[in-house]
């Protein structure tokens, strides 16, 4: 009886560790956008739920950074809050003779931050451009009290900044405006400071005023809704996106399905994005 | 009465004591709302130079290699990148040491300079301002010394599949940069790209100084096509170069056919002229596949200089038997040999006297004009993220004109293929292992035989 218990112990142990062997976990690594850490970390974490082989791993580091690492190989996917740039491109076909695979996952409105006290309620594009830009230093010039301008930015590394500095800003940011990493750490920033201005993605805005936006002086000013963003009003609309260095197969397949699919989509408008369609 | 008192006493004392308490503890609300305002502005301070630190962005390379070689004879010397001393088949050195400073001065304004630190050798290989328009943020302007617009020139070394550019490139753009000034163009909203370069022309990759007045010009334009479903881009451009340069000592000219025309004088121009296609083909085909070529023709010249050598000699008797200047007749290959000899009387013991005559002989190599063609074809596959192999075949006819009556080792027409495989240890480190094939074609005459020159290498790059 002991020594049958003994080869039952044995034969359950080899049958254990030989079917492990075959229930390797795959690991998909995801780097990039700090606009995007929340929702891909959510993503990570209820599809690794639904499927115990997978490990997603998701850092940040700004969008810069994650199409660095998708270049030198060291991401699966990149995240970033802006399009791929022409230099980035050249690199990536030069080392894998690929033009790369852009999935748009997500719809964001670049929400421009203020303290809740502020008077000011609506911003036209080029006033919001000019503040940036150090053109306008008080908010008297916009119909605000009599006092000076404090700006709240990203770091160059960020999708943000590069697409808020091509489609708003258009020129350099003001020397004074003030870096901070992270959209959080700049709704933080705005919180505690009356006469201050940030920007970020519209998931983050808690405890802050939106600043409605409008294209100019004649137009109507939108604040940044799921309606406004779906239907392109929101003038400061951009797409959300996931870079890989060729057509994805395999697990990085079948988790990018997922998250186009009414599942994944749905953790966006959770999160405090959009969904891509 | 006493009560009260003591009690109006004690009211006294607890309000002095609160009033004492609070007084310190605003002191000690000032004393380190101060020291805060003073860290403040140390960091303030320390915020300002991390920003200008982050405008000084340096990166570089190493690559260290070994090289295998096949030699023809004890006296072969390799002619690629160094020169081999004799009956050496083998070698470790440094190919590249390069250190690139880039320093973003304002945003769109940049300077850059690159030195290269190989063996023996210390060279500057970039250095240039780069402006860069803030309005229409299409143009670009270089001016120092920079890549010629070529696509393997600009192609980095770090990034190259095969250790070495084509024999063609190599020919014509001797050191890859030029001193001059560069306009580019690169529209955001269209995928082409212009290039123009007006520089001096001269530049051979060991001797930069400007030789003359005459300036040459190049120019590029090169169009991306993207087919982004089906995971293809094709980028497809065309060439030139324009210029001219000035002669030195000989006023000789060597043609095409081989034969010898005068310029009238040694100081005349005489023009070098091309034009070039090229095409990249990137298919997101099993990882990766890229098909690069590029075909260059045209005329190109070569610079007849001075080959100068000395003997001494005693004799007895004094110079009056020594012709002071003897200059030969023009060979067959444009060249001729100017002969002087110069005597100084030495005293011997024994107040003897002999005479030492200095013979200086200079050959002055005729200039040389050769309708040239070459191209290049570039096969690189990925394998896997960490994997590629590549393969190259190109083609370099110096001269056009009947390969049987090619007498010179410069005028040799050479096929090579190169094949690597590339191991992408991490972002940093590759190894490149591969075996350089040149084929040179042959003749009934000087050129019986394939010239054993082929080449086995391994390269470990570090790059940061």
């Amino acid at each position: 009886m002991k020594r049958r218990n003994i080869y039952l112990a044995v034969a359950i142990l080899l049958f254990s560790v030989i079917s492990m062997s075959f229930m390797t976990t795959e690991k998909i690594t995801v780097k990039g956008s700090d606009t995007m850490v929340i929702l891909a970390q959510k993503w990570a974490e209820l599809y690794m739920k639904k499927n115990q082989g997978v490990s997603v791993q998701v850092t940040g580091g700004g969008s810069g950074v994650g199409i660095s690492a998708l270049i030198n190989g060291s991401t699966d996917i990149a995240n970033a809050s802006r399009t791929m740039k022409q230099s980035e491109l050249e690199k990536l076909k030069s080392r894998y003779g690929s033009l790369g695979v852009e999935i748009p996952c997500a719809k964001d409105g670049i929400t421009i931050f203020l303290h809740a006290t502020n008077p000011i309620n609506e911003l036209t594009l080029k006033q919001i451009g000019q503040i940036f830009s150090g053109k306008i230093t008080n908010w008297k010039e916009v119909g605000g009290s009599d006092t000076e301008i404090k700006l709240y930015g990203r770091e160059n590394s960020s999708g943000t900044y590069v697409f808020f500095k091509d489609n708003v800003v258009k020129t350099d940011y003001s020397p004074s405006c003030q870096t901070l990493p992270g959209t959080a750490a700049i709704v933080n920033a705005v919180k505690k400071d009356k006469y201050s201005i940030g920007y970020g993605g519209a998931a983050y805005a808690e405890g802050v005023k939106h600043c409605k936006v409008k294209k100019d002086d004649k137009s109507t000013a939108y604040e940044p809704s799921v309606e406004n963003i779906k239907t392109n009003n929101y003038p400061i609309t951009r797409y959300l996106y996931m870079y890989l260095r060729n057509k994805p197969t395999g697990a990085i397949k079948i988790y990018i399905d997922w998250i186009l699919s009414a599942e994944g989509q749905k953790v966006v408008t959770e999160v405090g994005y959009f969904p891509v369609k | 009465m006493k009560k009260v008192l003591f009690v109006l006493s004690l009211l006294i004392a607890t309000q002095l004591f609160s009033q004492t308490r609070v007084d310190s503890l605003k002191e000690s609300i000032d004393d380190h709302k101060m020291r805060l305002d003073a860290f403040d502005e140390r960091m303030a301070t320390i915020v300002s130079d991390v920003e200008k630190l982050t405008k000084i962005k340096i990166s570089g390379y190493l690559q260290s290699q070994f090289d295998y070689y096949d030699q023809q004879s004890a006296n072969y010397l390799k002619t690629a990148n160094s020169i081999i001393p004799t009956g050496i088949t083998n070698s470790f050195y440094i190919r590249r040491a390069r250190l690139k400073a880039t320093y973003e001065a304002t945003d769109g304004v940049k300077f850059v300079l690159q030195p290269d630190f190989s063996t023996g050798n210390i060279a500057l290989k970039d250095a240039y301002v780069v402006i860069n328009d803030r309005w229409l943020k299409t143009f670009s302007l270089y001016a120092g010394q920079f890549n010629r617009p070529n696509y393997e020139v600009e192609y980095s070394s770090s990034s190259r599949e095969v250790f070495e550019r084509s024999k063609v490139v190599k020919a014509l753009y001797p050191g890859e940069r030029e001193i001059g000034a560069k306009l580019e163009a690169k529209p955001t909203q269209f995928p082409l790209k212009v290039q123009l370069a007006f520089i001096n022309g001269n530049f051979t990759g060991t001797e930069a100084k400007d030789a003359d007045n005459a300036k040459d010009f190049m120019a590029r334009a090169v169009y991306s096509l993207k087919f982004q479903q089906q995971g293809i881009g094709i980028d497809f451009g065309a060439n030139g170069y324009l210029g001219q340069i000035r002669t030195k000592d000989s006023k000789y000219i060597q043609k095409s056919d081989l034969k010898i025309d005068s310029l009238g004088y040694a100081g005349k121009h005489i023009p070098k002229s091309w034009i070039g296609a090229e095409m990249q083909i990137y298919w997101d085909f099993l990882g990766g596949l890229a098909l690069k070529g590029e075909f260059i023709a045209g005329k190109n010249t070569t610079i007849g200089t001075n080959q100068t050598s000395t003997i001494t000699t005693k004799i007895d008797t004094s110079l009056t038997n020594y012709p002071s200047k003897i200059i030969s007749s023009v060979a067959a290959d444009g060249s001729f040999t100017t002969t002087t000899n110069t005597s100084s009387k030495v005293t011997m013991p024994g107040n003897n006297h002999l005479y030492e005559i200095t013979t200086t002989k200079t050959v002055t190599k005729a200039n040389l004009i050769r309708n040239f063609s070459g191209y290049y074809i570039y096969l690189v596959k990925n394998i896997g993220k960490d994997h590629q192999l590549a393969a190259r075949w190109d083609n370099y006819t110096p001269n056009n004109f009947d390969k049987d009556k090619i007498t010179s080792y410069s005028d040799l027409t050479f096929n090579t293929l190169t094949v690597a495989w590339n191991y992408f240890y991490d972002e940093n480190i590759r190894i490149t292992i591969g075996y350089e094939m040149p084929m040179n074609k042959t003749n009934n005459t000087t050129f019986k035989k394939d010239v054993i020159d082929n080449t086995f290498s391994v390269r470990l790059q570090a790059k940061f």
